[in-house]
């Protein structure tokens, strides 16, 4: 052993015999599952992110019914609310869950044309929910309803608000993937599908807020 | 090591003089080949240096930025004290000059002023400087490496973590330039007053949600890269208990962080959409009704802002107790005493972090029954505390200590946490705590367990694996001068603070509470304080020129200078940034603390990565050569 | 490092901990995609697909239901009961069908667990404070003052005028 070093770079190559190359690295499971954890790490990833999204709302929620308990007069929110349009809202952020995850179960059937139908129409609810919300706010500021009127519009507008940031978000990554479906998945299957799956898991969590958001602010 | 003139390298005696030629040859004959292979794929500047992806130089500034904030908190705190030491009397010419005529007029510090060191103080001190050196720093360069991973698992979120952190940090310092001053409510914000205070709290905010979510990106990473990088046969068990308090850490940053997020998004409306989330009815601000809704309630803010900030102190030290471990099962050459009841207690004591937060709140009329639950938790707290401090007492029992300054920063961690951990227990008690509470024992209390503590296991730390990132040492007597004089003045700044605790002193008073009457026997004290604290700073000197003298002039070293057992040890020292981290990842076979192994008698440590019979598949770089220069001294 | 002489002390095998089994433990060498907890044939997939139609159908007719509860003006804790049930289900449709959770890894669960843990305890604490100092002092109420002339402070039964009208 007359170059320890040249050996052991020869004996191994798990992809880091052209280490010389830093921006190509392998990082072992960005595409398939880790055995022992059965999981690949982008949606370790995004489920811990989810995790601490949902410590995000909750000091929301917390705030809206320690508020709401203590205080003396709350009006009901069907009453100043509109709901028929945040109902039809409810649809299309439900619609949109369905889309995602039509989009990944095509991709996996490999079929790229439709799953990149279902992403466009995806990307199309999100338009769809955040005009509707955007007609929402305006009527509210046009009765002169902001978020310094009393707690209930500070809670509706800071919830809604976040959450609205949240599918705007989504919106974004979904038209990234939109655009670069083609050469990611020429190049790419396997990650790009997980892409999508992550993606769609954070989409659904978006959808589980509104789940909640939707009776707790119009319906009581 | 002892002065011989034979040394050990590798598995093979030499002499001494040529053992350092072999390893001066060695690292010439790397550091070509290092060219040969680089040469041809120079990255960017902006990519290798400035937005880098690679760990090891992310860890590096994050090192670097947050070394920086922790002088400049040190520096606000020097300014009060030497106001609370002569209340009232001038700064030096050029300290006046500094600080304006906005905030020192005729060098004399405006109590506006102080307030706004006081606040900036701790939020600098806390989220820009320990946290960020504890966890960005040397979690960031030290657990992929102490895995066996090739880098983070999502390499472009720990960049984007790191330039989250600089703008967030700088954004909260520019505060000090907009009308009004920096924020002066303190660094817990409480409203009302934060929410009414000038535009300096607005950017604290916004500085505030850019650093959370830095931190969030980072947590995220870590968790999965320990979950998901971990080299083959290294099982949650063979972990270094550094790696161990890294993953509980980020569990804490994940989970805890989005409330105060949330709590930060409420105060921003309050303050610029006029909201009153934390504003209740009927408030007179400078003897004009203030014109919001109302309603709100100023405890939410109290409530949030602690459900973060007290797993946040078990953010702060449980990365400390990490490198203590590793230093001293290093330096006592024996396995850590318990490291099954070491990462029981660590998990315990993450889980309970979480159910303690009101004890900060004894004070607020929460009413009894919720104070006595708050009460028994944090009792419970304190026993995985305990457990893990005895551990690592317990671990030196028998031990042949090396006293090198690593060392020397980790033996005193244990009295100083242990002092600062004890104290906390009267704190935790709703009785005593109607006396304590808002009193400079508070003050004492937690800079115990975060200045000797957590500071000095940083320094323990910054000594312990400077030869890993730099490939030389730092100074060993210059070490031993900082240690030594750190350990002296800073007892002299924070034990007083105890005495007038009791005595009753309240905390962030800007004369040091000459106008209360029970204090005037004992504010005596803050003279011997602020010399202790300009002491202090004086002994940092040789730390900090030992610091960059010995990135360019200190001694090089092999790339397992301790003579380690964990893997971090395997990988090349000063490791070419970018590079991996191993040339093949390495296979782990035992637990992480194998030193002293009985019946294996080649060396008193046995890395994990060396297989029983066979080569590993990593050079071992025992003693000071890394294996293949061995090699090639035999050929 | 003079000698290699061992303690007699760490003959205690605790001390070596994790150091028993001296082999690295078996990993899977070859892992497949084929691990996501899905039947990844054709089949499998467009089975998957008519479920998750199924489960579209059923959120769509629960979202009727909770608009149609709300019209009937229940008591304020009957109609937050029924409309908390009613949204619960549909999260769990979502949680575990969209998301999959039906068929998750064990560290997934573990994460989640825990994180729900902290959730509780976060939509308790605050709440739990008020409620509690209330009981403790008669007239603790610190945010109750919301000018009001319908209700009495401490009453929470929201059956008050709006004020804010459409």
């Amino acid at each position: 052993m007359d170059d320890g070093h040249a050996t052991t770079l020869g004996a191994h190559g798990q992809g880091h015999a052209h280490a010389a190359h830093a921006h190509e690295i392998e990082i072992p499971y960005t595409v398939h599952p880790r055995p022992d954890t059965g999981v690949y790490n982008g949606k370790l990833g995004i489920w811990l992110f989810l995790a601490s999204e949902v410590m995000l709302f909750g000091a929301l929620f917390s705030t809206l019914v320690l508020l709401r308990t203590s205080a003396s007069v709350w009006p009901h929110g069907w009453r100043i609310l509109n709901v028929p349009l945040a109902t039809l809202n409810t649809f299309v952020l439900i619609g949109s869950s369905v889309t995602v995850i039509l989009a990944w179960a095509h991709l996996r059937l490999g079929n790229l044309k439709k799953a990149k139908l279902f992403l466009a129409l995806t990307l199309l609810c999100g338009f769809g929910f955040m005009i509707i919300k955007t007609i929402e706010y305006m009527t509210k500021f046009s009765h002169h309803q902001y978020p310094s009127t009393n707690n209930f519009f500070a809670t509706y507008f800071v919830l809604t608000g976040l959450h609205g940031l949240h599918v705007l978000g989504g919106m974004v990554v979904f038209a990234y993937l939109l655009l670069t479906a083609n050469k990611w998945y020429a190049e790419k299957r396997d990650q790009f599908t997980n892409r999508v799956e992550t993606t769609g898991l954070y989409w659904h969590f978006v959808d589980l807020v509104w789940i909640f958001l939707f009776p707790i602010l119009y319906l009581l | 090591m002892p002065p011989q003139r034979q040394i050990r390298v590798g598995n093979q005696w030499m002499r001494a003089r040529d053992a350092r030629r072999a390893l001066e040859e060695a690292i010439r004959a790397e550091e070509a080949e290092r060219a040969e292979h680089g040469g041809g794929h120079k990255q960017s500047f902006l990519r290798q240096y400035v937005f880098s992806i690679d760990h090891k130089w992310i860890g590096i500034q994050y090192a670097v930025t947050s070394l920086l904030f922790l002088l400049l908190g040190f520096s606000m705190m020097l300014l009060m004290r030497y106001q609370l030491a002569w209340p009232g009397k001038a700064f030096p010419g050029f300290i006046a000059k500094f600080l304006g005529d906005a905030n020192a007029p005729g060098g004399i510090m405006l109590p506006e002023f102080y307030n706004q060191l006081g606040a900036m103080h701790g939020t600098v001190m806390v989220f820009l400087a320990i946290v960020p050196l504890a966890v960005g720093a040397f979690g960031n360069y030290v657990v992929p490496l102490q895995v066996g991973a090739p880098d983070m698992a999502f390499p472009k979120l720990n960049m984007m973590s790191y330039w989250l952190y600089l703008p967030g940090g700088l954004l909260m310092l520019t505060s000090f330039l907009v009308p009004g001053g920096a924020p002066s409510s303190g660094w817990t914000s409480y409203p009302p007053l934060s929410v009414i205070a000038p535009h300096g709290q607005t950017i604290w905010i916004i500085g505030m949600i850019f650093l959370i979510t830095s931190s969030l990106l980072g947590s995220i990473n870590f968790i999965v890269t320990i979950f998901q990088l971990r080299a083959k046969g290294l099982t949650f068990m063979r972990l270094p208990f550094f790696v161990w308090a890294q993953l509980i850490t980020s569990f804490l940053l994940l989970l805890a962080f989005p409330p105060l997020e949330a709590a930060a998004i409420l105060q921003l409306m309050d303050r610029v959409a006029g909201t009153s989330f934390f504003m209740p009815s009927g408030l007179v601000v400078s003897g004009t009704p203030l014109q919001n809704a109302g309603g709100g309630n100023p405890l939410l803010w109290q409530h949030l802002f602690w459900f973060l900030a007290h797993p946040e102190v078990y953010v702060l030290i449980l990365p400390g107790m990490g490198i203590i471990s590793e230093v001293i099962a290093n330096n006592t050459r024996k396995p850590l005493w318990g490291y099954r009841s070491l990462v029981g207690a660590g998990v315990f004591l993450g889980f309970m972090s979480f159910i303690v937060w009101a004890h900060h709140m004894f004070m607020t009329g929460m009413g009894t029954a919720i104070s006595a639950f708050f009460q028994t938790t944090t009792m419970i707290i304190s026993i995985p505390s305990v457990i893990i401090l005895t551990a690592l007492i317990i671990s030196l029992w028998g031990g042949s200590i090396r006293f090198n300054v690593p060392m020397l920063f980790a033996l005193a961690f244990l009295p100083m946490f242990g002092i600062g951990g004890l104290t906390g227990l009267p704190l935790g008690l709703a009785a005593a705590d109607i006396h304590l509470h808002d009193t400079y024992y508070v003050i004492g209390h937690f800079h115990y367990v975060v200045a000797p503590g957590t500071i000095f296991a940083m320094f323990a730390g910054i000594y312990y694996w400077f030869p890993k990132a730099t490939g030389r040492q730092m100074n060993e007597f210059w070490g031993k001068v900082h240690f030594w004089a750190s350990l002296i003045f800073i007892n002299g700044v924070f034990a007083p603070m105890f005495v007038q605790g009791l005595a009753g002193v309240s905390r962030r008073l800007y004369d040091g509470g000459a106008q209360y009457e029970h204090a005037k026997p004992i504010i005596h004290t803050n003279v011997f304080m602020s010399i202790s604290a300009f002491l202090l700073l004086a002994a940092q000197v040789p730390f900090i020129v030992n610091f960059f003298y010995s990135i360019f002039k200190g001694k090089r070293v092999g790339h397992n200078v301790w003579d380690a057992t964990t893997i971090d040890w395997a990988a090349t020292s000063s490791p070419p940034l970018g590079h991996g981290n191993f040339e093949v990842l390495p296979v782990v076979y035992r637990g992480p603390y194998e030193y002293s192994v009985p019946g294996y008698t080649a060396a008193d440590f046995l890395p994990q990565h060396v297989p029983d019979d066979g080569e590993p598949t990593v050079p071992v770089g025992g003693g000071m050569l890394p294996a293949h220069a061995v090699a090639q001294k035999e050929a | 490092m003079s000698d290699h002489a061992m303690h007699p002390e760490q003959g205690v095998p605790d001390q070596h901990a994790g150091g028993a089994p001296r082999e690295p433990l078996g990993e899977h060498e070859h892992p497949t995609h084929h691990d996501h907890g899905h039947d990844n044939s054709p089949e499998g997939i467009r089975k998957e697909i008519r479920r998750y139609l199924m489960v579209f159908g059923m959120l769509a007719v629960l979202t009727v239901i909770t608009v149609a509860i709300a019209q009937l003006h229940l008591p304020t804790w009957q109609a937050v009961a029924l409309a908390l049930v009613v949204a619960t289900v549909k999260a769990t449709l979502v949680a575990a069908f969209f998301m999959h959770l039906v068929s998750e890894k064990k560290l997934i669960y573990a994460v989640l667990a825990i994180t729900v843990f902290f959730f509780g305890v976060l939509m308790w604490g605050p709440w739990h404070h008020r409620d509690n100092a209330q009981k403790a002092y008669p007239g603790y109420d610190v945010n109750a003052s919301q000018p009001s002339t319908t209700a009495t402070a401490g009453s929470h039964d929201n059956q008050g005028q709006p004020q804010q009208g459409h």
